[in-house]
């Protein structure tokens, strides 16, 4: 059991920083292979993964053989730039880690047809870090530079393939319609410093004057369109759709997410009315399930159509979030953190299997998945696995994290929130109308090959940097689905911490 | 953990772990699926018979597993009467359905995904019926929907099988959605989702049981194919192959009347579910009507024999519908009973495709002189399910005809016997068309002998049934005090 405190975020922020320089610098001058790259950034990721989960005894440890070594590292990090207990921002970041850990070692494979892969790296582990960064961030300026960090590497990432004029297209309709998000943003600050004098998070509370709300307003806007609401969302199927798989699974999988849960926080620090927010975000959820699934009905693209599945899956988690919000639920906030987990693997493993199927097979399109058949089955089974997941049918964390959100909305007894959980079921059937066709074509009988085809016909091998990725997320979503009691905990705690800032 | 705990568990078990064996290495063994898939199924059975000197006993207990301890979900399987009739039947059928297929399916390389599908299918429905919460219920219900709509797409019998299963699931599963919503508005008020827990007495609000009373019964409806929700049926049960199109017939549509029986039926009064008495009358008139009808006018033999499916669910509904003793024992055991008899008339269709080729009413007759076993087997498979005594179906539709005129609704009962005219008359048809008129079909092609030894069989089976219901009988009045508490 993780105990949800990180005392010095600072410590994997420079130590990521630092190891994206290195990691460069060698890719670089030592021309080291695309594998030994993608194993540094593993080792580097998997470092601070078991920093976040033992920090307390490392701590000690330390203390122990370096007397005073606490006091000294209190002495070097006293800045209030960062929050030190943050239960929902660790919980965002352990997941963040294993993600990221887990992509950097499918990306040694994945990587191996494309060039300047020394700049891949270094720009993931940057990326990573500005999400994180943010997450602890409880200065509004450092915020805003996290937030630019992570975006500009996001941008670049998206435009990786550079030879696609679709993918270049992609990140540039990111870029611009992310810096316009960045500018109100900024403007925003700019407001509230110009208001209060400061820009420590904790210190800008209670004022009601005009120019702190139209300040928080634009806070919250232009975070809107970080974390794709709609109408705000039009970037996102582009963006996810033309990356590599691998930045997809992030950028899907836990990115938007993270950026949605800062501003939530932020906000309501900022001394938004929560009912308010509530109630706006209620607003924008119903829109994005609405959108999310109907416009899925109708994509050809594998990846274009898990786009549109994330706003959709975005619509459940803000629902899940706003609901709590409105009426002071707590168990509504954990079932939208619970959702948060489980979509994070359920569709990143859905972006990784989907780039074996492009790398081996060339799948791109969804009419495409049928010659799947042409690998093992264990993909195919990993994809469905992620569908079904995706598609919140039992006993996988998708349903379970559904059935807790959608029995507190039931305990609750006013119009909209019944409303809401009808819409939110509704669009989960419609859901199935873009993912069940998926799974029939990725399971349906491949068509008889003329003869003479027999090299074709011959079954490919899947590389184990690929292969273990994959089984490792198909085997922690099927531990969660058996026991999802832990994860309830460790939710609990996230939205209790996040009850407690709605004074 | 005692022996008869793990036994409910081990009747799940032979089934889902050879399918997942069969998932995962299967390539390497496709050869021998069809015999690891029939011993899981026969190894199934055994298990449940084994389970009943305990159930007569009264030892059985429930095998319970926390889950979410903190959300009171508490995983559970168990058997009692209630369940023992329907998983009688799924149990039953799947070996029936095992065996039909070996000579069925041509054997190929995806052989073992085809097995695999197949048990998994059958682990849904034994799964559903074992289940003794409201989670596990819900997984295996879904379970038991992807494993067939998967059946469907992939050995489908014609172009159209994407469109076909893809109907069947996104209909099936908005009655699965209905039921959710039922589920959680029970769950949410009660704060467990085990049955006895439940049984025990839920305090619900007054005013929302209509609703999930109504929840569930438009939910299980849709599953039992009554009219208006039928219209997945007919297509998907004759674009299935064959096994799978038996287990969907005679197995899965008792799902329906499971659920009736378990949710809205079970843990609320009689009095509390008055109000529904009229409506489910009407509606099992109506199906019964209407599916023969469309029987009728069928040309093709195995819709034909679909929507006779319909028709027979509406004499289900009926009598669950009138709420009295022998309305629910003459459902119950019409479950069964149709089960065989279904089993018995696709067996018999499916035979006729393979020998003739054809599944046009119309251009097949005289097989009366070149197939005089496969015309003996369809005519009792006719008479038994055109009601005539001692043979299966006459039983139990005695006890829902006569459970009509206890009910101050003389006039609805008396339509329901006037329905089945009709049934006669569809049968009458098929058969009459198929066997009985003059005409030479064409070449007659050779059929794989497990084909003739199911259905041989299921009409002893049949006849059995119809002369000896008192065993069956035995058994199934014993769900009675748990749906009633002895007070009907």
């Amino acid at each position: 059991m993780v105990t949800l405190s990180l005392q010095y975020p600072q410590i994997p922020l420079l130590f990521l920083g630092c190891m994206a320089v290195v990691i460069f610098l060698a890719a670089r001058f030592l021309k080291i292979t695309n594998v030994s790259m993608a194993l540094l950034t593993a080792i580097s990721f998997l470092l601070v993964l078991f920093y976040l989960i033992f920090e307390s005894q490392l701590l000690q440890m330390a203390n122990h053989s370096f007397n005073g070594f606490h006091n000294n590292l209190a002495r070097l990090f006293s800045s209030t730039a960062f929050y030190t207990y943050e239960p929902g921002a660790i919980l965002i970041t352990l997941i963040t880690f294993v993600l990221a850990f887990l992509v950097s070692i499918y990306c040694a494979e994945y990587l191996n047809l494309d060039s300047r892969q020394h700049a891949f790296y270094p720009l993931l582990i940057l990326m990573i870090c500005g999400l994180i960064g943010m997450l602890f961030s409880a200065n509004l300026m450092v915020l805003y530079l996290f937030c630019e960090l992570m975006s500009i590497c996001a941008y670049v990432l998206v435009a990786f393939r550079r030879r696609t004029d679709t993918a270049i297209e992609a990140g540039f309709k990111y870029l611009m319609m992310g810096s316009v998000a960045s500018i109100v943003i900024l403007l925003g600050i700019a407001l509230l410093f110009i208001s209060y004098g400061s820009i420590n998070i904790t210190d800008l509370r209670g004022s009601t004057s005009w120019p702190v709300q139209i300040g928080v307003l634009m806070f919250f806007a232009g975070f809107c369109l970080k974390s794709a609401l709609v109408p705000m969302h039009t970037w996102l199927p582009d963006a996810h759709g033309r990356a590599p798989s691998s930045i997809s699974a992030i950028l899907s999988g836990i990115l938007v997410q993270g950026v949605f849960y800062v501003m939530l926080k932020v906000t309501l620090e900022l001394g938004f009315d929560h009912v308010l927010l509530g109630t706006i975000l209620l607003c924008l959820s119903l829109l994005n399930i609405v959108v999310g699934n109907l416009m899925g009905l109708v994509q050809n693209q594998t990846k274009r159509l898990l786009g549109y599945s994330t706003i959709a899956q975005m619509g459940y988690i803000v629902l899940c979030m706003a609901v709590g919000l409105r009426n002071n639920l707590a168990i509504a906030l954990q079932s939208g953190f619970f959702i948060i987990v489980a979509h994070a693997f359920a569709k990143s493993l859905a972006f990784l299997t989907k780039g074996i199927f492009y790398y081996y097979v060339g799948a791109s399109e969804i009419k495409h998945l049928q010659r799947a058949s042409r690998l093992p089955l264990f993909p195919s089974l990993a994809f469905g696995l992620a569908i079904i997941s995706l598609s919140a049918l039992p006993p996988f964390p998708g349903f379970t994290g559904k059935w807790i959100a959608l029995t507190s909305f039931f305990t609750l007894t006013d119009n909209i929130t019944v409303l809401s959980a009808l819409i939110f079921l509704a669009g989960s059937l419609v859901a199935f109308g873009y993912y069940f066709p998926m799974l029939l074509i990725l399971f349906s009988k491949p068509q008889i090959q003329a003869s003479g085809d027999n090299e074709k016909r011959k079954q490919k091998k899947i590389s184990p940097w690929m292969g273990i990725p994959i089984a490792a997320m198909v085997i922690s979503i099927l531990f969660i689905s058996v026991a999802p009691q832990d994860l309830m905990d460790v939710t609990m705690e996230a939205a209790q911490f996040l009850m407690g800032m709605m004074r | 953990m005692k022996t008869q705990e793990l036994i409910s568990l081990s009747v799940l078990l032979v089934k889902l772990l050879p399918a997942f064996l069969l998932l995962l290495i299967g390539k390497t063994i496709h050869r021998y699926a069809k015999w690891i898939a029939l011993f899981a199924s026969l190894a199934s059975f055994g298990l449940f018979i084994a389970y009943i000197p305990t159930l007569q006993q009264g030892l059985n207990a429930p095998l319970n597993f926390d889950y979410l301890p903190s959300m009171g979900i508490k995983l559970s399987l168990n058997i009692d009467w209630l369940s023992f009739p329907f998983l009688l039947t799924e149990e039953f059928v799947t070996i029936f359905a095992m065996i039909y297929a070996i000579g069925y399916i041509k054997s190929d390389e995806r052989n073992h995904i085809f097995y695999a599908l197949l048990l998994l299918f059958s682990a849904g429905m034994s799964g559903t019926t074992l289940a003794n919460d409201i989670f596990l219920f819900y997984f295996f219900w879904e379970l038991m929907l992807i494993a067939s709509a998967l059946l469907v797409v992939n050995w489908g019998e014609s172009a159209k099988k994407t469109a076909v299963a893809l109907k069947y699931f996104i209909i099936t599963h908005l009655g699965s959605l209905f039921v959710l919503v039922a589920f959680i508005m029970v769950y949410s008020q009660s704060g467990t989702d085990h049955f006895s827990a439940l049984w025990d007495g839920v305090q619900m609000y007054p005013e929302t049981i209509p609703l999930i009373s109504s929840l569930f019964l438009l939910g299980f409806s849709v599953k039992m194919a009554v009219v208006p929700f039928h219209i997945w049926l007919p297509d998907t049960h004759s674009e299935a192959p064959m096994p799978v199109t038996i287990m969907l017939a005679a197995a899965m549509l008792s799902m329906g009347t499971y659920g009736i029986l378990r949710f809205p039926m079970s843990f609320l009064t009689p009095s509390q579910f008055a109000i529904f008495t009229l409506p489910m009358m009407i509606m099992g008139i109506v199906s019964e009507f209407y599916g023969a009808i469309m029987a009728l006018v069928e040309t093709d033999i195995k819709r034909i024999i679909a929507y006779s499916s319909v028709s027979q669910m509406g004499y289900i509904l009926f009598g669950l519908g009138t709420l009295t003793l022998s309305g629910v024992v003459g459902a119950t055991l019409h479950v069964i009973y149709h089960a065989i008899v279904k089993a018995l008339l696709f067996c018999c269709i499916g035979w006729i495709i393979k020998a003739v080729g054809q599944r046009d009413i119309q251009s097949i007759s005289g097989l009366r002189k070149k197939m005089p076993l496969l015309t003996a087997c369809a005519i009792l498979g006719a008479l038994s399910i055109a009601g005539v005594p001692a043979l299966a179906i006459f039983n139990s539709e005695w006890l829902i005809f006569s459970s009509g005129f206890q009910t101050p609704y003389i006039g609805l009962a008396i339509l329901e016997i006037l329905g089945s005219i009709l049934t006669s008359a569809y049968i009458l048809r098929l058969i009459g068309t198929m066997f009985f008129t003059q005409g030479d079909s064409s070449q007659i092609y050779k059929v794989p002998f497990s084909i003739k030894l199911v259905t041989v069989s299921l009409t002893i089976l049949t006849v059995i049934a119809g002369i000896f219901p008192k065993p069956l009988f035995n058994y199934v009045v014993n769900e009675l005090p748990l749906i009633l508490g002895g007070k009907w």
